[in-house]
């Protein structure tokens, strides 16, 4: 088993009396892209910052690189890069000069590959931070946070800002850092079909508690949404394994599992002599329905 | 309305940063009410003087040649000398840069006077004797600038006074004078000043055309005896302590300026006082207001403008009220505690308009932003000038505050209810274009003590001369420094636009030029260049003071601004603790900056009186800016060991009047003697030099915390 670059074990945080982490187990290998998804207020953040030891975690452990996240070696942060939700940087500074002042506490800074970067993500160089819109100072935020090469790269919801076009031009730029298979990423977003374009892994987060943590692809193979017409009135303690959540209506029925296995639309159909018709779910669907949020939301409304 | 005007009233006081000049000017105003319900007579002498003797070197006739020839440098330029009759007059020919002599002694007979007259670089001859021998002025005439005698003496030796050529002041000292004295007075032909005794009280009664003796010491002058001064081709000014008649209609000299003679301490102090509590209400309505209207919402909201201005007005009144009453308490007339009360809310109004990005040339935007710097600054010079004003101007607040000008008073508030008015009236065009010309700017970002910062309304990339002097030239030097701890310090400091050297450079240049130009003794307002100014002169050590407070100030300053992006920097490759190492170092260096103008005054005090050289007086002034340096680091270095912000703002404002406070005693006793009696330099000493282990050890602390802290 491969070491793992992340790893935490029933991780805490509180704010006071406020717990924002409850005992989050994370495990991420090198070569992972992990998209990070959860509500406002989740602890998406906060988990990253628990994570880079920007913040002391108030129980469990967390490891990067092997180390305790709240005392890394310089070798473990030269590793590393992360860009923040409000990617801080110096005001004052030209985009050119904050490229090259960062660049200077790196010892492996690739100077072509921020320039090209620049010029890609149309940055004007000798234009002060300032006075760079908003999705501007972001892409600037992402290009200094890998423009060392970092083995793992940390992202805080880096698209928020970033135009459809810009938006492209940075998944495209993660694509190919990932094409080495010992970059990873971590990278929390609201934007989910971007997370599906390059995600190998996601987590969900709700309220302080990891629901998910795996493999996309697993994922969306076992969350399915089934269409069920039956030969007579369905029971209302209609039992599936892996149910979320379910609607039935006489011999009709919307359920939706997340242990989705091609016998079960086999077992439904003899056992009930149904018409089963199964059907995919995009990840923000798949997260509305493992967060508890499409509960508000009827299931028959919504497949309409 | 009602409702609203208490919600935003509510906001003054709830806020951290609003606390803090509330208690300020609590504690302020409660020390103004205490002022004038003490009313103490507390009267001090103005004391116009050319040659400042003051800390000059006290020699006793009993010191024996040898002593003083053992003990005193001979560079020396200012001497009392205390004459008994079983002792000779020591030698004073070893002090060839002898300039000024005080003299007291029962009489001084030839042979003395000989040796007196030998100094050959003597200029202020300060005699308190009975007796000199005939003959002793004309010898000095042709050299002496300043001399105070005896008044009698001006009888006796009447017909030398013509020979005294160079003769700009002549002090009176002892006696009454009397109309014959005057006229003897006025045969001095270059003479600019004159002083007159304390004991002298120059009233002018009714009908009277002859001098009347109507008491112990004081004197009533007939108008007509006046004359001669009043004809008087050459003279300025005449201090003395003038009758309550004459001081309503004090400019009865017509050309010549009369000047009183001394000032009710306990009113001056009320004013600073009630200034300074002023200049606070001010400062927390600045930061109230542009915490309320720097926000693109309170263009948009309805009915915003309205009761926010109202509840600023109700404020400047409320603290305006609490000013004037202070004064008032103290003796002050209504008109010119008004004109007082309202001088620091107009400052901020002129501050606030010149915020507000000029449509007009590039050059009238160069002269904005030299004014503001200018505001910013020198809004502390006016406080300064009611302590340290020299005499002159003295002479002129003393009137000013009896209500003797009160058309000019009048005009002044006038002026400044035109300001205030139109600030609160522009308020919304001003927050307009302020916000147009930068829609995300915050009140940190205002960078107050960055008089280089932030210039609105300037094209976006232009560089701003402050910042690493108009380019990014330091920037082109970077390299990466592995394991070199002080080079990695460095290149931390480059990312703060912070050139600190131009900035004290330009205070204490300032500084330098106005202790030049004006003494604080001076008797004249007329603007004379001399060198001997720099001597003993408050002015140039206020200046010092000052460019080590914006030193300390705006080191701690840059520092805070940049909180936000540390978070970033954290996550470089680099240990928590030696980020916390680096940062620590970063403002120590910056504020070791701020040790050269406080060296500067350590070593002021003794090149301005040599005297002090070897005393506790400069030794108490190595060990309070020792202390005030660690102290202004050790709280300084709360912006790296809290988050919050309002435990930083608390520790650097309890800095900032230590700081005041020690500064304060300690050229309180350096130059006025002022100091109360308990206030040894021994003991001032051992205080400062004892505050160094709690600074030393919190600072120790905070070193923990920002090992310790959360970055995120």
């Amino acid at each position: 088993m491969t070491a793992a670059v992340i790893k935490t074990q029933g991780l805490e945080k509180r704010f006071g009396r406020e717990q924002v982490l409850s005992g989050i187990d994370l495990h991420i290998e090198p070569g992972q892209i992990v998209g990070l998804i959860g509500t406002n207020g989740s602890g998406k953040s906060t988990l990253i910052k628990c994570l880079l030891g920007l913040l002391r975690r108030s129980g469990g452990s967390s490891h990067l690189f092997g180390e305790d996240s709240w005392n890394l070696s310089a070798q473990a942060k030269a590793r590393l890069g992360y860009v923040s939700q409000e990617f801080a940087i110096l005001p004052w500074m030209k985009v050119q000069a904050a490229c090259d002042y960062t660049g200077a506490f790196y010892e492996h800074w690739d100077h072509p590959h921020v320039d090209r970067l620049l010029t890609e993500w149309e940055l004007p160089r000798d234009k002060r931070v300032s006075t760079l819109s908003v999705g501007q100072r972001q892409k600037l935020a992402v290009i200094l946070a890998m423009g060392h090469r970092p083995e793992l790269l940390i992202l805080d919801e880096p698209v928020a800002s970033l135009d459809p076009v810009a938006r492209r031009q940075f998944l495209q730029s993660l694509i190919e850092f990932s094409a080495d298979e010992k970059k990873t990423i971590l990278f929390s977003t609201h934007i989910t079909s971007d997370l599906e374009r390059i995600a190998s892994h996601v987590a969900f987060l709700r309220q302080g508690l990891l629901g998910y943590c795996g493999e996309l692809d697993t994922l969306k193979e076992n969350c399915k949404r089934l269409r069920i017409h039956a030969a007579s009135p369905l029971p209302g303690d209609l039992q599936i394994p892996g149910t979320v959540r379910s609607e039935i209506n006489g011999p009709d029925a919307l359920v939706t599992v997340t242990e989705f296995h091609a016998e079960t639309v086999a077992i439904l159909s003899r056992q009930w002599q149904a018409r089963v018709m199964m059907e995919d779910l995009n990840l923000e669907e798949i997260f509305l329905e493992m967060s508890g949020f499409a509960a508000n939301t009827p299931l028959m409304e919504s497949t309409t | 309305m009602k409702s609203k005007l208490a919600l935003i009233l509510r906001t003054y006081w709830t806020r951290p940063l609003g606390l803090i000049p509330g208690m300020m000017i609590v504690v302020l105003a409660a020390t103004l009410f205490y002022q004038g319900a003490a009313r103490r007579p507390d009267t001090s002498p103005i004391e116009p003087e050319l040659i400042h003797p003051q800390k000059s070197l006290y020699v006793n006739a009993g010191d024996t040649q040898a002593s003083l020839e053992q003990r005193w440098p001979a560079g020396i330029r200012t001497i009392t000398l205390t004459v008994s009759p079983d002792h000779p007059l020591p030698n004073l020919g070893r002090f060839s840069e002898l300039q000024a002599l005080k003299l007291s002694a029962h009489e001084l007979d030839s042979e003395q006077f000989a040796q007196i007259a030998a100094i050959s670089k003597l200029k202020s001859l300060l005699l308190h004797v009975s007796k000199i021998p005939p003959g002793a002025l004309a010898e000095l005439g042709s050299r002496l600038e300043e001399l105070e005698i005896p008044s009698f003496m001006l009888l006796e030796h009447a017909d030398e006074l013509s020979s005294l050529t160079k003769l700009r002041l002549l002090r009176l000292d002892q006696t009454a004078v009397t109309a014959e004295m005057f006229a003897a007075v006025a045969t001095i032909p270059n003479l600019k000043t004159l002083v007159l005794p304390v004991g002298t009280f120059v009233s002018v009664p009714q009908g009277l055309q002859s001098q009347n003796v109507t008491g112990y010491g004081e004197l009533d002058i007939a108008e007509a005896a006046l004359q001669p001064l009043i004809e008087h081709p050459h003279l300025r000014e005449v201090y003395a302590r003038w009758s309550a008649r004459l001081e309503k209609n004090h400019s009865f000299l017509s050309a010549v300026h009369a000047y009183p003679i001394s000032y009710n301490r306990h009113q001056t102090r009320a004013v600073w006082l009630a200034l300074l509590l002023m200049a606070t209400v001010a400062a927390a309505l600045f930061f109230q207001l542009a915490a309320q209207f720097l926000m693109s919402t309170a263009m948009v909201i309805p009915g915003y403008l309205g009761p926010h201005v109202l509840a600023a007005v109700l404020i400047v009144i409320s603290g305006s009220i609490l000013a004037v009453a202070g004064m008032l308490f103290c003796e002050t007339s209504l008109l010119p505690a008004l004109a007082l009360a309202l001088f620091y809310p107009c400052l901020l109004a002129v501050f606030v308009r010149l915020l507000s990005p000029a449509p007009e040339p590039a050059w009238i935007k160069r002269v904005t932003v030299l004014l503001r710097k200018i505001l910013l600054f020198g809004a502390i010079w006016p406080v300064m000038l009611v302590e340290a004003a020299p005499a002159w101007l003295a002479g002129l607040r003393t009137w000013f505050l009896a209500g003797h000008y009160p058309v000019q008073a009048g005009l002044i508030l006038l002026g400044e209810l035109v300001f205030l008015a139109g600030m609160f009236r522009q308020l919304r065009p001003i927050v307009l274009r302020i916000l147009e010309a930068n829609p995300t700017l915050s009140i940190a970002q205002l960078q107050l003590f960055d008089i280089w910062g932030w210039r609105p309304g300037s094209r976006p990339n232009q560089a701003p001369s402050w910042q690493l002097g108009g380019s990014d030239a330091p920037l082109t030097k970077l390299a990466y420094h592995q394991g070199d701890f002080w080079k990695q310090v460095a290149l931390l400091r480059l990312g703060n636009p912070y050139r600190p050297i131009r900035l004290i450079g330009i205070i204490v240049i300032l500084g330098l030029l106005a202790g030049a130009l004006f003494n604080p003794n001076q008797p004249s307002d007329e603007i004379m260049f001399s060198w001997a100014n720099f001597k003993g002169n408050p002015i140039i050590s206020f200046f010092l003071v000052e460019a080590a407070i914006v030193g300390l100030a705006s080191a701690i300053s840059v520092w805070f601004q940049r909180r936000n992006s540390l978070k970033m920097e954290f996550c470089r490759p680099v240990t928590r603790i030696d980020f916390s190492r680096q940062l620590f170092w970063g403002l120590a260096l910056d504020q070791s900056l701020a040790l050269i103008p406080l060296g500067l005054l350590a070593g002021y005090f003794p090149w301005s009186a040599p005297a002090l050289g070897n005393t506790p007086y400069f030794y108490s002034t190595i060990s309070l800016v020792t202390a005030i340096t660690l102290g202004g680091y050790a709280t300084g270095a709360a912006c790296f060991a809290f988050r919050r912000i309002w435990p930083i703002v608390v520790l650097v404002a309890i800095e900032f009047f230590a700081f005041i406070f020690g500064v304060g005693f300690l050229m309180m006793g350096f130059h006025a003697q002022h100091a109360p009696l308990w206030l040894t330099p021994s003991l001032l000493t051992l205080s400062f030099l004892l505050l160094v282990i709690p600074t030393v050890l919190f600072t120790i602390w905070m070193f923990r915390k920002c090992w310790d802290r959360e970055w995120g």
